[in-house]
């Protein structure tokens, strides 16, 4: 595994959620094989999603009723559940951004003070 | 909250959750390989880079069940798992742990389901508990007399359903061969009061009740399968009993057999029930029957009881002779009648199950005390990466939850088919009425019950002492030696003390009812039983109503048999010893009757000239009985020893005639006035454990007509032969003789030995059950003190081949760690000691010959049981002496 990812990053924990509601947020109801595709091609590649992970995450999401699942058909006529993000969805999407930010600021500013 | 619910759901819907995942992960997949054909790939690779790119489908389905179910279930399956995987690294552990608790457990089912049988479904009748037997409260107690029936059934303000009963035998003879049918004569409202449902047809109108009424029968539902073939038609079928033709009106369902469990304590299954056809206006005061009645909604027992006891004056008005100015009359729930016998019994017995369960659980915490402190190192470890401490217990808990429900479950089994097995080696006759042991949720749940609590609470301490651990020093420590410290040896070495003691107790338990069972046998019976076989007929119906024919029929039956080589000595009796006792009152002629309605009481039995001959009853003074005694001959007796004493104290009994009439069984007052030919030695009649009480032997030809009877419908006639050997051969023939002489059938065929040893059944069920707790009881206390000192024997290995290294005998090793154990062990004996002092005498009513401090019993159990603490010691004390020192003291 860890020669394939190369370069590329394992998703980092706890983020995979924010990812999926993004991308759902902009997207549209998308099904999961979709969403993979999508945060891979965003990525550029750069990030390594084991696909299989991404159900986990949608379970959960579910779960947390941030997004609602609904089995329809794909324009290749597969089935497929669809998801769609859900008002308490978007509320924590908002949330789980700031969030972030705050995160990702706090280690820029932390790691270009220690260069 | 949703996510609860769905949580939730997902627990419950869990199948459907799993298929819901696969089609998911499936869509995925199929897109995925879409997408790769759509790049050129053939469909098969396509597929497999699906695949790959996917991941592991089945990595990807736990990750999703993760998520899905609560975290804590997950965590107890993971307990669970973890604990079967421990258990099963140490399957000595395991087997020692769930022995004991299978036989702890297993005691406790097996007494459990007597209980449960006895106890908690006491009665198969409606409302056991307004269902009363009606009784005199002094004298002849339960048995009553048609007169007395009438008088109570009158009673309507407090009682309904007043029923008389009496079982018997009654000939068929209407097959290809004719058969003897139990049967019980009854009032109308018998199947009211017993609750017995009639199926077929109908019961007794009360016109069918009276003198003359129409012969009626109602079967049960067993012979009517087993007789008539389950044959719808059978009502209005005319069949024989006795000689006189019955009209059959109905079929009860009356597989509790209650009605027959009450009137003896033999309790074969009825066969036939027909009207008791009491005269309202009779004047018939003896007692021969019991009577049973249901209290009126309503009425309490009391008020029953009072109205009864005001009652007793309004009779004797009627009857002044029957009832003493002393007697009264009083209703007795039927339950408490037939759970008096066994109180005492079943308190024992809760009693050593209970003492055994405590033995087997201190076994175990014994040993997960042992396992826990062997595992500190592990729970350390544990509890440093991170692990709460309520995980830890929350492990260690379900490891002796698991242990407990696996001992419960062989406990179970055991229980279950060693009680069969035990109510099957003795004769259950004599047993408290156990009907049918079956394994019914009460049972499950019972043990279900008792191991999770045994699991909980002898699981908990360990736990809890486990868990309270010192990282510092755990993780310093190299594993394995820690918690040798003196507290927890302390702990354990109490478990083992007070095993002990609790098998003290129990074994001096059994022990004094072994005492009582040799006892019994050693008891001066008062006659020989060895080659003596015995076998009965049924004299009734109207070819046997006089009693001279009886008596002529005997007679006859008894040349052929005495003319059969091999033969010693023959007769014929009502009672046979330990079979039946049968009581009557009597008057002293000549003498002022005393306060009681006879100057006194005692046994009665017509027997046949040869009686004392058979059972070789030593003859003290005067004469027996010879054929010539008979209807047209004056009137004769022979008493007892015992009664010549007490009644006797001055004067000569030979010189004086005896009135035996009123109590006297079926007797309408005209036995004859009886001349005291002869006194014989006393001889046990009612049973081994029961002093012989005065007795009067009667021929049989000279008993009223109506007494014969009533006596006849009572109880069979009995055959009674000695015989220079018991042979098959011999007893079929003596039983053939029988049958061509009388022309009726003979059943009950028993040697008297066989009669002997069926009367000491319950003796035999109770030493036999304490003999088996005491045997576990101290097989658990031997383990435990034996697995304790091999324990600290292991742990001290570093000690000893240090003090080997230093020049100590091996020998003294050894006998400082006996010493240790066996200080123990006496410990624990003394304290046994004490506690079995004390509580031996709750045994009292169930001894016999034996007294409850018996200093047999308390000298020589103590020794056995040190004798067993000394070799479960001696055994661990070697190794003491095997022990090298130079690996000793590498030993970490």
């Amino acid at each position: 595994m860890a020669s394939e990812a190369g370069d590329r990053m394992a998703v980092l924990q706890g983020t995979l959620g924010l990812i999926v509601l993004r991308t759902l947020k902009s997207m549209g109801p998308q099904h999961a094989y979709a969403i993979a595709t999508r945060i891979q091609q965003f990525s550029e590649d750069l990030l390594h999603l084991n696909q299989g992970t991404l159900y986990p995450a949608l379970v959960r999401l579910e779960q947390q009723g941030r997004i609602k699942g609904t089995w329809g058909t794909t324009e290749s006529n597969r089935e497929a559940k669809f998801y769609a993000i859900t008002k308490s969805g978007e509320k924590a999407l908002a949330e789980e951004t700031l969030r972030w930010r705050r995160m990702s600021g706090l280690v820029d500013k932390l790691l270009s003070e220690g260069a | 909250m949703r996510r609860f619910f769905l949580r939730l759901a997902n627990l419950f819907r869990n199948r459907r959750a799993e298929h819901e995942m696969s089609r998911e992960i499936d869509a995925h997949l199929s897109l995925l390989q879409d997408e790769f054909e759509r790049q050129g790939m053939s469909p098969e690779d396509a597929r497999r880079a699906a695949r790959r790119v996917y991941g592991g489908v089945e990595q990807a389905k736990e990750l999703h069940r993760d998520a899905r179910s609560f975290m804590w279930i997950e965590q107890f399956v993971k307990d669970i798992r973890f604990s079967i995987r421990q258990l099963r690294r140490s399957p000595g552990f395991t087997l020692t742990a769930i022995g004991a608790l299978a036989i702890g457990i297993g005691a406790n089912v097996a007494i459990f389901s007597v209980v449960n049988d006895v106890l908690l479904t006491p009665l198969p009748v409606p409302d056991p508990n307004r269902f009363v037997v009606l009784m005199t409260t002094s004298g002849e107690g339960a048995v009553a007399s048609p007169a007395r029936f009438i008088h109570w059934r009158a009673q309507t303000s407090v009682l309904q359903d007043v029923t008389a009963m009496r079982t018997g035998a009654m000939n068929y003879t209407g097959g290809e061969i004719a058969e003897q049918w139990q049967s019980a004569q009854v009032s109308e409202s018998a199947f009211r009061a017993f609750g017995i449902p009639v199926i077929q047809g109908r019961s007794f109108t009360p016109e069918e009740d009276l003198p003359n009424g129409a012969r009626v029968a109602v079967i049960s539902v067993n012979l009517w399968r087993r007789r008539f073939a389950s044959d719808p038609q059978v009502l209005g079928k005319t069949i024989l009993l006795s000689g006189d033709p019955y009209t059959i009106i109905g079929v009860a369902d009356d597989s509790a057999n209650l009605v027959n469990q009450m009137g003896s304590n033999q309790a074969p299954r009825l066969d036939v029930y027909v009207p008791f056809q009491i005269d309202p206006n009779t004047r018939d005061v003896d007692n021969s029957f019991f009577v049973v009645a249901r209290l009126k909604p309503g009425v309490t027992l009391q008020q029953a009881q009072e109205r009864l006891r005001a009652s007793a004056n309004e009779y004797r008005s009627k009857f002044p002779d029957a009832l003493g100015p002393e007697e009264s009359f009083t209703a007795m729930p039927v339950l408490d009648v037939v759970l008096s016998d066994i109180r005492s019994l079943l308190l024992v017995l809760g009693g050593a199950v209970g003492l055994v369960l405590l033995i087997a659980c201190a076994n175990v915490a014994n040993l997960l005390l042992v396992r826990a402190a062997g595992r500190n190192h592990e729970i350390g470890i544990r509890l440093a990466v991170g692990a709460t401490r309520g995980r830890v217990i929350r492990q260690l808990l379900a490891e002796s939850l698991l242990l407990t429900l696996a001992g419960g479950a062989a406990g179970l089994s055991l229980g279950y088919s060693g009680i069969r097995g035990l109510l099957g080696s003795v004769n259950a006759d004599d047993l408290p009425p156990v009907r049918d042991i079956a394994m019914d949720w009460h049972l499950v749940s019972f043990a279900l019950a008792l191991s999770l609590l045994t699991g909980i609470v002898f699981g908990l301490l360990p736990a809890l002492r486990a868990s309270r651990v010192d990282l510092n020093t755990v993780l310093k420590d190299s594993g394995g030696r820690w918690g040798t410290g003196l507290r927890q040896n302390k702990a354990r070495a109490a478990l083992v003390i007070s095993e002990i003691s609790l098998a003290m107790v129990l074994l001096v338990g059994s022990a004094l009812l072994i005492r009582t069972f040799v006892a019994l046998y050693r008891a001066d019976r008062g006659f020989q039983a060895g080659n003596v076989i015995t076998m009965q007929t049924s004299f009734s119906g109207p070819k046997y109503v006089k009693s001279a024919a009886v008596a002529a029929a005997s007679r006859e039956a008894l040349e052929r048999v005495r003319s059969l080589p091999g033969v010693i000595a023959a007769s014929s009796t009502c009672c046979v010893p330990l079979q039946i006792e049968l009581n009557a009152g009597f008057d002293i002629i000549g003498r002022r009757a005393g306060d009681r309605p006879n100057t006194g009481s005692g046994a009665w039995a017509t027997v046949s000239a040869g009686y004392f001959n058979v059972f070789q009853i030593p003859l003290k003074r005067g004469r027996v009985f010879t054929d010539r005694d008979d209807a047209t001959s004056p009137g004769v007796v022979v008493i007892n020893e015992r009664m010549a004493k007490e009644y006797w104290k001055n004067t000569d009994p030979l010189n004086d005639r005896l009135l035996i009439g009123h109590g006297a069984v079926g007797s309408s007052g005209d036995d004859p006035p009886r001349q005291i030919i002869g006194i014989v030695a006393d001889v046990r009649q009612s049973a081994l454990n029961t002093a012989p009480k005065p007795m009067m032997y009667v021929p049989r030809a000279q008993i009223p007509n109506a007494t014969n009877a009533t006596l006849s419908g009572m109880v069979p006639m009995s055959w009674t032969v000695r015989t220079q050997r018991n042979t098959d051969a011999l007893v079929k023939e003596i039983q053939e003789q029988v049958r061509q002489s009388t022309g009726l059938p003979v059943f009950n065929v028993h040697s008297m030995d066989e009669v002997v040893r069926l009367s000491t059944g319950q003796q035999q069920f109770n030493a036999l059950v304490m003999t088996v707790f005491g045997s576990a009881a101290l097989l658990l206390a031997a383990i435990g003190i034996y697995g304790l000192m091999a324990y600290m024997v292991q742990q001290r290995t570093q000690e000893i081949g240090i003090r080997l290294a230093l020049g100590a005998e091996a020998t003294q090793l050894r006998n400082m760690v006996v010493r240790q154990g066996m200080s123990m062990a006496l410990t624990g004996v003394v304290i046994g000691l004490g506690a079995a002092w004390g509580v031996s005498r709750l045994m009292e009513s169930l001894l016999f010959g034996v007294k409850p401090r018996d200093p047999v019993v308390f000298v020589v159990v103590p020794l056995a049981l040190s004798a067993v603490a000394l070799l479960s010691v001696w055994l661990p004390a070697r190794r003491a002496l095997r022990v090298d020192p130079a690996t000793a003291l590498r030993h970490d």
